[in-house]
């Protein structure tokens, strides 16, 4: 006689191991997207004075990752069409965030399996603290 | 190829709340001589397009303004609001959607109007 055994414990524990890393990583995900947004925010974002640039942001908390400009101005002149801007452009973090993040659920994913696979991932945001 | 700016107008037009070339235009606001006390400015501001899973397509998502120019607070207040109201998942023919958010209060321009700024998401596929 002949037999094989299937034996699933190795997968469950495999599983169970991902339910609960599963959470930081996607995090970590987020958060890395997050800073490739900040990135090329940074490079639109209007510098009349360096006051906008450095009121930039990116918070995180369980399960959500905030970022965007502090400055009480900031969504007016974001919204401003006029196209005599002596620097950077309207719309900067729209668009910052239609260039990086296009395709930003398939990123996530990649880098959130990432994370798993290596057990690293992305803590927290080099903008955080208002650095 | 589809003009959402143009296509927003008319649907604006279509339900009353202007007329286009008069009080309700396609592109960025301009100094009109004698303007009227409330003008709407339809407008691109961005947006991507990626290819459409399954066929040759792309999937365009275009970002547009709706910025509404006004001599008083409350009248411009009110048709901003409408605006979004009206564009906020209309049903369109030949777009997958169309979404509006709340009026953004803006600052005063320099002949002391009022302005919001309606941000607008439009998608199709060509």
């Amino acid at each position: 006689m002949m037999k094989i055994s299937l034996d699933s414990s190795a997968v469950a524990r495999r599983l169970k191991k991902i339910q609960s890393t599963a959470p930081r990583a996607v995090h970590g995900a987020m958060l890395s997207l997050a800073d490739e947004v900040m990135d090329e925010a940074q490079k639109r974002v209007p510098r009349d004075t360096e006051a906008l640039a450095k009121s930039r942001f990116v918070e995180s908390g369980d399960g959500y990752v905030l970022l965007g400009y502090s400055a009480s101005y900031a969504l007016a002149v974001h919204e401003e069409p006029s196209s005599a801007r002596a620097t950077g452009e309207a719309f900067w973090l729209e668009n910052a965030l239609d260039s990086i993040a296009n395709g930003g659920a398939r990123k996530i994913a990649l880098s959130a399996t990432r994370h798993l696979m290596t057990g690293m991932g992305q803590k927290s945001s080099k903008y955080e603290g208002g650095t | 190829m589809r003009r959402p700016a143009e296509d927003i107008v008319a649907v604006l037009v279509a339900a009353g709340l202007g007329v286009a070339g008069q009080t309700v235009f396609s592109g960025q606001p301009t100094d009109i001589a004698e303007a009227p006390p409330i003008e709407v400015f339809v407008f691109s501001s961005g947006g991507v397009q990626m290819p459409y899973m399954g066929s040759g397509d792309s999937l365009k998502s275009p970002r547009l303004r709706a910025q509404v120019r006004s001599r008083t607070y409350l009248a411009g207040e009110l048709h901003a609001n409408e605006i979004a109201a009206l564009i906020d998942g209309h049903p369109s023919p030949g777009y997958a959607g169309w979404r509006a958010d709340l009026p953004i209060p803006m600052p005063k321009d320099g002949l002391g109007r009022f302005r919001w700024s309606i941000p607008i998401l439009v998608q199709y596929t060509e």
